[in-house]
């Protein structure tokens, strides 16, 4: 306990010459927010890229596509598919009797992003009756649902915010006809907010290509994908491959989850070192312009560890000082932030928002904590090795 | 050579002081010549555009079919060159994740249109003999330990062949490496299209991109238009787009990324500067009393101002060197993520005059203190 008290006071009594050395501080500060600025603000593109990708899953839903189909534009799935799929697992009942599978005849189509004027792939997504069953994260937020057998659209919150000429009321072309824009709906951030809704049989119509593209079915619970699975393996009349949904998200967000990895932790992870360096340089010098003080201590008996412990505590008290900037830093710059990029081999437009997460920050002040440590830690020790007699010798 | 001794020894008074700036200042310019090797890599393939290619899709999207035909339409247009085109293969290798880029094309005007893809002559002209040949990219043939002679098995979900198979063997025949990045050729798997239009089920005679070469490259944008009305009442309508408009929309995750990288780029520059700053200033703040010894000397100002920037000069150029040196033998690694690209000497000058604009920087401060210093306090230590 007095162990305690005795760092408690070494480092307070630390604290208060910490204006003496204030530049010393100040550059190690300003470099870990640095890189936790960094580190944080690709983290935070990476969990937009999850919250509309990854967790928009549910793993109780399962989707079906054709067997080796990297895109789901390359799936093909027809009638006959759909009622042997249909018949190869229990499928969940709504309240009011709605067997809660539904396919989808996915139609790409070109669109202008307002921001950058580049062509862009669109989906326009063919569904059927019950797909606001299947989906309840699916609600329109405005107009209405549209009218089956009609060229008429339901447009993505984000969709009508990005592309170019996508207004509620107004007209969409696509296919060769005018499409009327009825509806707006959300999805709760998830990737069909980037896209367009019709009525399946109108869009397989259209597109001159009488199959779906996927079936989703919303099992009893999650654990049924299994036997979902090995009974579509089993039968040999069709070849599918069946995903439970937050698995076949991700598949799409690969190469994208790749690339932001790769900036967050293998850049992050280098300027991290960097800002290693620097808090070792800091503390180092800092130390230095102690040493009598330092060696006083010792002189006096306060045992290493002590010492040690209050060095290591200044440290890591200006690192997370400099991560909490950083982490401020990046919100400030990107949160909030609509990032609006291609994703999947289709490279299918993708509209998601920069989100700051609690884990993100806690990663942010965790590394910023690491390097406060590491950074105080080795000059520390160098400290206490040292010959306390040279010390106090010492200008 | 004096004033370098001076020099030399001035830095290393601290050395452990002097080593940890060094290698923190290497390691931003590690960053640094890794994330402007992208950006430049990135700017050089788009400067290398060859802006008399067009590329003709289906307007609805890229995964819908062109007819042959129409190519044939397109080729007759005056002032269109050469045309050549092909049609997306989808399928996969052993299992169902390992999708291949495979297109299959005319490929004598596949190669004809892309000299900067390199093919030895004389495989090219294996591919008419075997009708199941395939050219591949050198990267392709190093990832699966391909060579020459090997028969590749690939599994396809879209095309059946007309026996009712959906396994498509090819025999390697070629290995082509291209002399600079282009997009979406780095890494293709080229088969007969000739070959795949009598063997698949259905859709003989359909492909996916129509790439055009036109004589006069000032003309490629009507041409473009002319292509465009030509199929504006035909069943499939035309977006023809110039090679870069076509990179734009294939290479839009990592242009998207660029604007991440020039944000690290911005911090890291700041934060070398805030460092190397800081450094000098404590560097030359605990030497006045070395400083004032050698005024009264006889140095001059001037003389007292060169021997701080150099300091600043050497050490930044130090780890300059040291930083980009790492960040060259780290790029192929890195690189390889963004498609082929190659350091531009460009990375390395960039890199040394900002070793050089933050010395000058990191030195000023020091150097106007050291100007203002009263000799006869510095002498005493005050």
């Amino acid at each position: 306990m007095s162990m305690l008290r005795l760092i408690a006071s070494t480092a307070l009594m630390n604290l208060q010459g910490l204006p003496r050395r204030r530049l010393n501080a100040l550059v190690m500060i300003v470099s870990i927010a640095g890189a936790v600025a960094v580190f944080c603000g690709v983290l935070a593109m990476n969990a937009g890229l999850d919250g509309a990708m990854r967790d928009a899953g549910r793993p109780d839903r399962a989707l079906v596509l054709r067997a080796g189909s990297t895109v789901e534009i390359a799936s093909a799935i027809s009638l006959d598919d759909l009622r042997a799929i249909r018949n190869s697992t229990q499928v969940r009942k709504a309240a009011d009797g709605t067997v809660l599978i539904t396919a989808e005849a996915v139609g790409p189509i070109t669109l202008v992003e307002n921001a950058s004027g580049l062509e862009v792939n669109g989906t326009i997504r063919g569904v059927g009756p019950e797909i606001l069953a299947v989906r309840p994260e699916i609600h329109l937020v405005a107009g209405r649902m549209f009218e089956p057998g009609k060229f008429e659209v339901v447009v993505g919150r984000q969709a009508l915010e990005q592309f170019r000429g996508l207004a509620l009321g107004g007209q969409v072309a696509a296919y060769g006809t005018q499409w009327k824009i009825v509806g707006v709906f959300a999805a709760k951030g998830s990737m069909r907010e980037s896209e367009l809704m019709a009525d399946a049989t109108v869009v397989m119509d259209v597109s001159h290509r009488p199959m779906f593209q996927n079936v989703t079915a919303v099992l009893p619970d999650a654990a049924s994908v299994t036997g979902f699975k090995r009974a579509i393996a089993a039968n040999p009349s069709i070849a599918m491959d069946v995903f439970s949904e937050p698995e076949f998200l991700q598949r799409e967000s690969q190469s994208l989850n790749g690339l932001l990895g790769f900036m967050a932790y293998v850049m992050g992870g280098i300027m991290a070192l960097g800002a290693m360096f620097v808090a070792i340089n800091a503390m180092y010098s800092s130390i230095d312009d102690r040493r009598r003080e330092i060696a006083t201590l010792r002189a006096l008996g306060f045992p290493p560890l002590v010492v040690v412990c209050s060095i290591v505590f200044e440290s890591m008290l200006l690192a997370l000082l400099g991560g909490a900037l950083g982490a401020a830093l990046a919100a400030l710059v990107a949160g909030g932030r609509t990032v609006s990029t291609a994703v999947g081999a289709d490279l299918r437009q993708l509209v998601f928002d920069v989100s700051m997460t609690p884990p993100v920050v806690l990663q942010g002040m965790a590394a910023a904590l690491a390097i406060g440590v590491l950074g105080g830690l080795i000059p520390a020790l160098r400290a206490v090795r040292s010959q306390v007699v040279d010390d106090l010798r010492a200008i | 050579m004096n004033h370098f001794l001076l020099i030399w020894k001035g830095l290393w008074r601290k050395p452990v002081r002097t080593a940890l700036t060094y290698a923190s200042m290497t390691v931003a310019f590690l960053l640094f010549g890794l994330l402007n090797g992208i950006n430049q890599g990135l700017d050089h393939v788009s400067e290398r555009f060859h802006l008399d290619r067009l590329y003709v899709m289906n307007r609805i999207s890229m995964y819908h079919p062109l007819i042959l035909p129409f190519a044939q339409q397109v080729e007759k247009i005056p002032g269109v060159e050469d045309i050549a085109y092909w049609a997306y293969f989808v399928g996969y290798y052993q299992r169902p994740t390992v999708q291949l880029p495979i297109v299959a094309a005319d490929v004598k005007r596949m190669f004809r249109m892309y000299p900067e893809l390199r093919l030895p002559p004389a495989q090219l002209q294996t591919m008419d003999v075997v009708k199941s040949g395939a050219v591949i990219s050198k990267s392709l043939a190093r990832r699966f330990g391909w060579k020459i002679g090997d028969r590749v098995p690939i599994k396809s979900a879209i095309w059946p062949r007309k026996d009712g198979g959906d396994v498509w063997y090819f025999d390697i025949v070629g290995i082509y490496e291209p002399a600079e990045a282009s997009p979406a050729l780095n890494d293709l798997f080229f088969v007969n299209l000739d070959y795949f239009d009598e063997a698949r089920a259905f859709g003989a005679g359909q492909v996916h991109l129509i790439i055009v070469r036109v004589k006069d490259q000032s003309r490629s944008g009507a041409i473009a238009r002319q292509i465009d009305e030509l199929a504006e009442n035909s069943p499939l309508q035309t977006r023809t787009r110039t090679e870069n408009a076509y990179a734009a929309v294939q290479w839009r995750q990592i242009n998207d990324l660029r604007l991440v990288g020039n944000f690290i780029i911005g911090a890291v520059l700041f934060t070398l500067l805030v460092v190397s700053a800081s450094t000098m200033m404590q560097s030359v703040r605990q030497r006045f009393a070395e400083l004032a010894v050698l005024m009264t000397l006889g140095f001059t100002p001037l003389r007292i101002a060169g021997l701080i920037l150099g300091e600043a000069v050497l050490l930044s150029l130090l780890a300059a060197a040291t930083g980009l040196a790492l960040a060259a033998l780290a790029f192929p690694s890195v690189a390889e993520l963004f498609g082929a690209m190659r350091m531009q000497p460009g990375v390395f000058v960039g890199g040394l005059g900002i070793a050089l604009g933050v010395a000058a920087v990191s030195a000023l401060l020091p150097i106007v203190r050291s100007m203002r210093l009263s000799l006869a306090a510095a002498l005493s230590g005050r």
